[in-house]
């Protein structure tokens, strides 16, 4: 569970920041995430949707402790992000849209950095591997080195990195961007898993067609504020318009 | 802790699996420096014996005007001497390389010598890279054949040669051999300390700081329940460790370069020595000078790393920043600037310093612990910056 009430993030910019927004921008400081509110329930999949450059990210590091909110609180698992940042990491996956995985390790190596990291057993660790490593077909190239597998390889790994502690809460942040079907098809499997297991799921995307079908809550976010937030079942009864792209600029007001 | 040492065995494990890293920790003090250090003052001697070596072409134009001089060319072996040349002939000749050296002397050279007067002699060459050999070797024959001539002036004079040196100078040094080499070797060798651990560390610096931004391996590192304080720790200890051993490892390749390589009689007073100055004290005390040095350069080196947005951008801020740490060090090998209350506490020039006077045997106790007070409150100050540095939103997600 993800408690979000009235979340605002200001970042302070340089003047070469300033310059380089450009369109005469002449304040120091710059929203990005604006007075948002939300709750992500367990067993469900929350899509976070909006433009890029929208504050999704911003958002998401917030969840995750990586930012520090200017207003607002943020609770996962009934943890405080700003009390509690260590309990909040220890429930918490992440899953970015870039593999981020170190290419002089193997593939057993980088998995077992994330679960030490997270306090595992040794035995634990084992169970935990056998079983993703099983789902995730990697025996394989467990004792390859990063740098010489192939791009769905990786992702797999960035996969059993993300999940190798069995977290609660599971964020993705792009998780099907730039990727082949076949690839995105088992990353698509693997958060249905995760609903299964009633772990709660945050979901971020630029374009909805791709993720609809796993979507169970659905919030907007454009321009760092708060658009729409309800189920996605309300969005698409309450749809004007004949696409979820132009519903989605109905909403926001964006021609 | 636990996380440290997680982050720390994993850094030091993908660190050494960088070739890169590699030849900057390990290959560059162990192997290139022993070789840089034997090879180009070989390379300077082979060039000067080839120089001494080679057989000059001399033209000697007015050869008929003093025998006694020609004959001493003439009985020179490394000269081939050419005395029907005219004096015009001599540039062109000069030029091509035909000949090398041209001696003019004139008519009434012997009557000059023998009204004791100075006689004029015209050397004509061409020297821009020899190193100044070739006027070497025809001053040094000229010089005899002038010694002579002195000593014809002051017999003909019955004079004695006193007359003219008034000064019997000889100088008596209470200096060790160790002393000696000590205040010499001891401000070079800094140098080189700084130069291992300032690139020993800034590879692994550059990978672990900017390199993982780069690769987005630091945003899932934020996620884990490693804090920021460890994880910049973990990685500190690795660097500082890199820094370290390309220190220790300079040290050893300088020891066996010395043992192994330079074999001459003068090198093997040098050796000897060395050995007296490498006892386990000496090397302790200059080890530890290093311990906060490779604190300082890792922890402002992985904040400058961790705050360029790519591995590019830190290697072209941290570039210029060896030269800010060398300047300290070469002020430490300007001759008359010696360790005392004000240069002890001045970071890096103290290390300089105080090296020389570690390797001469001539420590000031108290000076010493000044500079290691200096230097331990710079690490713990640099470290402290890099932790809060490591902590702001803006640099770790600057844009």
């Amino acid at each position: 569970m993800i408690k979000i009430n009235n979340v605002s993030k200001v970042f302070k910019l340089s003047r070469k920041q300033m310059k380089d927004i450009g369109d005469g921008f002449s304040s120091r400081n710059l929203t990005a995430v604006d007075d948002v509110s939300l709750e992500c329930k367990s067993g469900r999949i929350f899509c976070l949707l909006g433009p890029n450059g929208a504050g999704k990210t911003t958002l998401l590091r917030m969840i995750a402790t990586m930012l520090k909110p200017t207003q607002g609180t943020i609770s996962v698992n009934g943890f405080d992000t700003i009390k509690s940042p260590k309990s909040v990491r220890e429930n918490l996956g992440f899953m970015s849209n870039n593999t981020a995985l170190y290419d002089r390790l193997t593939t057993d190596e980088m998995v077992k950095y994330y679960a030490d990291l997270n306090g595992m057993t040794k035995d634990e660790f084992q169970t935990r591997k056998e079983e993703l490593f099983t789902l995730l077909d990697m025996h394989e190239f467990a004792s390859r080195r990063i740098a010489k597998l192939s791009s769905g390889m990786k992702q797999k790994v960035s996969i059993a990195r993300t999940m190798i502690h069995n977290p609660q809460v599971l964020i993705f942040d792009e998780p099907t961007t730039g990727l082949d079907v076949m690839t995105s098809r088992a990353i698509i499997q693997l958060i249905r898993n995760c609903k299964d297991d009633n772990k709660t799921v945050i979901l971020s995307t630029h374009r909805l067609g791709e993720i609809q079908p796993l979507c169970d809550d659905l919030a907007i976010i454009h321009k760092s504020k708060l658009f729409f937030n309800n189920t996605f079942d309300v969005f698409k009864n309450d749809m004007q318009t004949d696409s979820f792209e132009d519903e989605f600029i109905r909403l926001t007001g964006e021609e | 802790m636990r996380n440290i040492s997680i982050i720390f065995r994993k850094e030091l494990k993908d660190m050494l699996r960088d070739r890169r890293t590699i030849f900057f920790m390990i290959v560059f003090p162990l192997i290139l420096m022993p070789v840089l250090m034997t090879a180009i003052p070989k390379l300077f001697s082979n060039a000067e014996k080839k120089q001494q070596d080679k057989i000059l072409n001399v033209a000697f134009v007015g050869a008929e005007y003093s025998q006694d001089l020609y004959q001493q060319f003439l009985d020179n072996e490394s000269f081939i001497v050419y005395s029907e040349i005219n004096e015009n002939e001599i540039e062109q000749l000069i030029l091509d390389d035909s000949i090398q050296v041209a001696i003019v002397i004139s008519s009434n050279f012997e009557s000059d010598i023998e009204s004791m007067n100075q006689a004029p002699v015209s050397i004509y060459h061409r020297s821009a890279d020899d190193m100044d050999v070739t006027q070497r070797r025809i001053g040094k024959t000229l010089d005899s054949y002038a010694n002579q001539i002195r000593s014809i002036r002051f017999d003909k004079l019955n004079l004695d040669r006193k007359i003219t040196d008034p000064l019997n100078i000889s100088f008596h040094n209470f200096a060790s051999g160790r002393e000696q080499l000590g205040k010499m070797a001891g401000g070079f060798l800094p140098y080189l300390f700084v130069i291992f651990c300032f690139m020993g560390a800034m590879y692994p610096a550059l990978d672990l700081g900017a390199g993982e931004k780069e690769r987005g391996t630091l945003e899932t590192l934020l996620v884990s329940p490693a804090n920021r304080l460890e994880i910049m720790l973990g990685k500190f200890g690795v660097v500082a460790l890199s820094g370290f051993v390309s220190v220790g490892l300079g040290f050893t390749g300088i020891y066996i370069a010395i043992s192994q390589f330079i074999t001459t009689n003068e090198t093997s007073q040098i050796f000897d020595v060395l050995t007296s100055i490498l006892q386990p004290e000496t090397i302790v005390l200059v080890l530890s000078l290093i311990i906060p040095i490779a604190v300082f350069f890792s922890a402002i080196l992985l904040s400058l790393s961790i705050y360029a947005k790519t591995f590019k951008e830190a290697q072209s801020i941290i570039g210029p920043l060896n030269i800010l740490f060398f300047v300290p060090v070469i002020v430490g090998l300007v001759p008359g600037i010696k360790l005392d209350i004000i240069t002890a506490s001045i970071p890096i020039l103290n290390i300089s310093l105080a090296t020389k006077e570690i390797i001469a045997g001539t420590t000031d106790f108290w000076l010493l612990a000044e500079v290691y007070t200096s230097m331990f409150l710079l690490a713990i100050g640099s470290i402290y910056f890099a932790t809060k540095w490591f902590d702001k939103e803006s640099v770790i997600f600057r844009t």
